[in-house]
């Protein structure tokens, strides 16, 4: 049982890093980016493969964090030309082009048959084992997370982030760089779910194209959207909520021929969630995002 | 101090700005008046840079800007106010000014851990002045409250704040009076008149003759995107070309 | 050279299909202004329902069941705007199109809840085709072309030449206009949902024929109708309808050139390329200024 307990918080974390970057891309900037998953793929890829040829867990993980903030950062300079649902759906169209990448470049990846045996984390000689571990390692690197993200929301720096999610074209006006700052934002974003998904493949230890499809985009977003208004520890909570109900349905002691049909239902009760949320306006903390149509 | 030359803009086949060309020269206020679509609002689009034209030039200072991105010309001392203000509504009335400015060491990821110093003096130093601007528009009192919560007219004193944060050498002003009570009318062009004794130089698109004669010592008459006439208000309201545009023959 | 005749033939098929999603599509663009995500489980519903007509116990003919088909997903679709849509009427196309995203997700699972995730075919015998020359064609292929046309034919004379569709082309190409409609433009909008889930359905269930349902069949088609719709130019039908083409015949032609894996990115591709390379007819609206 406490094992469950631990491997739904270690999950959580992994996710709620992953939530944390989209919160401030979306919440804070106003940038409606619907292929965040392909960024959790890319570090989760890149760190396997670093990892299971050799690479120490270190030095792979600020290796695959750089990739992810480097693709960001390229696919930044097109991409964002655009805005509102534009950008949101070409994002996402990025994202399904990287899992096709994934599952096609099968000399690299393995393809659809994922990358097996990931190591554990270690550094320093010390290899992290047991639920125990990855519960206190994760959940500090979480909590540096947080701790940076909440510097940079309070900052002026923030401060910009918020002024655009407002207004872009009048931020513009006082003389901001508006490209720029909605680059770092997707660069932060990213990174930290570059991080989410490094922390994931060394966890779960294998990996495959179908982790990172669009449905977790639109679980991340769910959490997002559950949280908003109460910034980032909202999202913090609202995915120990959402991955708690998800996970947690799996160790019920259901019958085999329910057990089928758990994982539908768990995303239909996701969907109407979703849509109520949206429908209650329930969208404070949100960027209206559309601030640059005509009035 | 700002020079037009044969700006010419078109959107599908319809010309906003065709040949349009005026020149401030030395005067610290000067009017911009035309009928609706006469291409005022196009041509404040052009100077900041939101759009750039399809022909002609825009000097400031001797310098052409025409090519250069908005936050490059804010940056050279051109700020401007917007028909229907834009503000910053989920942001505090201090927050909205204190986006205001041209090189904030905070605004970017590094310094932010390796010299919080530097970016808590810099924050202390902008909210003085912020402070005191909106002392100077009679709002110091709502500073903590989120714009969104404003009136009209007390959007319009917010935004100028904000364009005034960025110490602007020429302001564009599109229409500072319209809709407002006559009470904030005042109050608006009080503080430009003290702005203008600063040395501070304005473009100003507006419809009420009345606030164009009491703040302006030029005028320029667009119509149909080019300048038709010019000269000093009193005797501008009067010109026939004018009254042709605004009325017909 | 065969082989680009017989990838000729099958994108114009492919293409025929496309056509009907896109057009579908771009309607609802054109008057809701916003990227419904869940068109693409109307066309997987709707192959889903006519599967469900053509198995025993019921088994009615393929024609019978794709006609109950099309009027099950016109019921489902006026349901969704009435429950979901309706209320957001005046939200922003962001929440709008996280509303859809919902409601896709949920029919999606709803899917496979029902009848799983695994690849279904509708019960035709999948007889040999006609060959001309080398290239060959089903009948099933030659049915699937003549229904595209015929639909395409019928959609073409009821925006042409009815009342309803005149209107409906009107708030699709001038956004403006539709505040002239004024109270008319709910049963507008009532109407455009209508038209469009039809052609959905109809797609849907050509698109099962030619090729198979399952659950999340969906998405891809949704992101290839809207590669069509901005090919087409947003809200422009005939435009959608030769988009759709287009996306068919690239697909079929690209995998020519590309690994074969890549085929459902193509759509992809073209979406990303057009949203950056059309600054004037897509991005012009978005920066418009006041």
């Amino acid at each position: 049982m406490i094992n469950y307990v631990l491997h739904i918080v270690i999950i959580s974390e992994i996710f709620a890093l992953f939530a944390v970057g989209l919160q401030l891309q979306i919440g804070d900037t106003g940038l409606y980016n619907f292929g965040h998953v392909a960024f959790f793929g890319l570090g989760a890829y890149a760190s396997a493969l670093l990892t299971v040829h050799g690479v120490p867990f270190l030095v792979s993980l600020v290796l695959s964090l750089g990739i992810a903030g480097g693709i960001a950062w390229l696919v930044g300079f097109p991409i964002l030309r655009l805005r509102g649902d534009y950008f949101g759906l070409a994002m996402l169209g990025f994202a399904e082009i990287m899992r096709k990448a994934f599952l096609n470049e099968a000399w690299l990846t393995r393809g659809p048959m994922g990358i097996p045996g990931i190591p554990r984390p270690s550094f320093f000689g010390f290899t992290v084992k047991g639920l125990p571990g990855f519960a206190v390692l994760y959940g500090g690197l979480l909590l540096l997370a947080f701790l940076f993200v909440h510097h940079v929301v309070r900052s002026p720096l923030g401060r910009v982030f918020h002024a655009i999610r407002d207004d872009e074209y009048s931020a513009t006006a006082v003389g901001k760089d508006t490209f720029r700052l909605r680059r770092v934002s997707l660069v932060i974003g990213t990174l930290l779910a570059a991080l989410g998904g490094v922390l994931w493949a060394h966890y779960i230890t294998f990996i495959s194209p179908s982790d990172f499809t669009l449905n977790e985009t639109i679980l991340v977003l769910l959490i997002v959207v559950l949280g908003s208004g109460w910034g980032i520890p909202g999202s913090i909570l609202a995915t120990f909520l959402v991955i708690g109900f998800q996970e947690g349905l799996r160790f019920l002691p259901l019958p085999e021929s329910f057990g089928r049909i758990v994982a539908p239902v768990q995303q239909m009760a996701f969907g109407l969630v979703l849509i109520l949320l949206v429908m209650r306006q329930h969208l404070k903390g949100l960027g209206k995002g559309e601030q640059l149509a005509e009035d | 101090m700002l020079k037009i030359e044969k700006v010419s803009k078109h959107f599908g086949g319809v010309w906003a700005l065709r040949d349009c060309s005026l020149e401030t020269r030395d005067w610290p206020a000067v009017g911009l008046i035309g009928p609706n679509g006469s291409g005022k609002t196009t041509l404040f689009h052009v100077i900041t840079g939101f759009y750039t034209p399809d022909a002609g030039h825009v000097l400031f200072d001797g310098e052409a800007i025409q090519s250069l991105p908005t936050h490059k010309i804010v940056k050279k001392g051109i700020g401007r106010t917007f028909q229907i203000s834009r503000i910053f509504e989920t942001l505090s009335l201090m927050d909205n000014l204190l986006i205001a400015r041209k090189h904030v060491t905070g605004e970017a990821v590094l310094p932010l851990f390796t010299s919080w110093k530097k970016v808590k003096e810099e924050e202390d130093r902008a909210r003085e002045k912020a402070l005191s601007l909106l002392a100077l528009m009679g709002l110091e009192a709502k500073k903590d409250e989120p714009a969104g919560n404003l009136s009209y007219g007390q959007r319009k004193l917010v935004e100028l704040a904000r364009t005034l944060m960025l110490d602007p050498a020429l302001i564009l002003l599109d229409e500072p009076a319209a809709g407002i009570n006559p009470t904030l009318i005042q109050k608006i062009l009080t503080v430009i008149h003290a702005l203008k004794k600063e040395g501070k130089r304005f473009l100003i698109i507006e419809h009420n003759m009345d606030v164009i004669i009491r703040l302006c010592d030029w005028v320029f008459v667009l119509d149909a995107g080019s300048v038709i006439a010019e000269g000093p208000p009193d005797i501008i309201r009067n010109d026939p070309k004018v009254l042709e545009a605004y009325f017909g023959k | 050279m065969t082989l680009i005749l017989q990838s000729l033939l099958d994108g114009l098929i492919a293409g025929s299909i496309y056509a009907l999603f896109a057009t579908g599509l771009t309607l609802i663009y054109g008057t809701l202004h916003f990227i419904n995500f869940a068109h693409g489980e109307l066309i997987m519903a709707g192959a889903y329902l006519a599967y469900l007509f053509m198995i025993p116990p019921l088994s009615f003919s393929p024609f019978l069941s794709a006609g109950l088909a099309v009027l099950g997903i016109i019921g489902l679709a006026l349901l969704m705007d009435k429950a979901v849509f309706r209320p957001l009427r005046n939200a922003s196309p962001l929440l709008l199109l996280i509303a859809s995203l919902g409601i896709s997700l949920f029919l999606q699972n709803l899917a496979q809840a029902v009848w799983g995730a695994e690849i279904r075919t509708f019960p035709f015998s999948l007889e040999r085709g006609l060959s001309f020359g080398p290239v060959v064609i089903t009948r099933v292929q030659i049915t699937i072309l003549f229904v595209a046309a015929a639909t395409i034919l019928f959609l073409y004379l009821l925006l042409k030449f009815t009342r309803a569709g005149k209107a409906i082309r009107g708030v699709s190409d001038n956004p403006r206009l539709a505040e002239t409609f004024g109270v008319e433009s709910e049963k507008i909008i009532r109407n455009v949902w209508i038209l469009a889930a039809a052609l959905a359905a109809v797609g849907g269930v050509l698109y099962a024929a030619d090729t198979n349902l399952e659950p999340h069949m969906g998405i891809i088609n949704l992101v290839r109708a809207f590669a069509a719709v901005l090919l087409g130019g947003t809200g422009n039908v005939w435009g959608a309808l030769i988009g759709g083409f287009v996306i068919g015949l690239s697909e079929n032609l690209g995998v020519l050139i590309l690994p074969l894996g890549y085929k459902d990115a193509i759509a992809f591709f073209i979406i990303i390329i057009l949203l950056l390379f059309r600054p004037e007819g897509i991005l012009g609206t978005r920066w418009g200024v006041r």
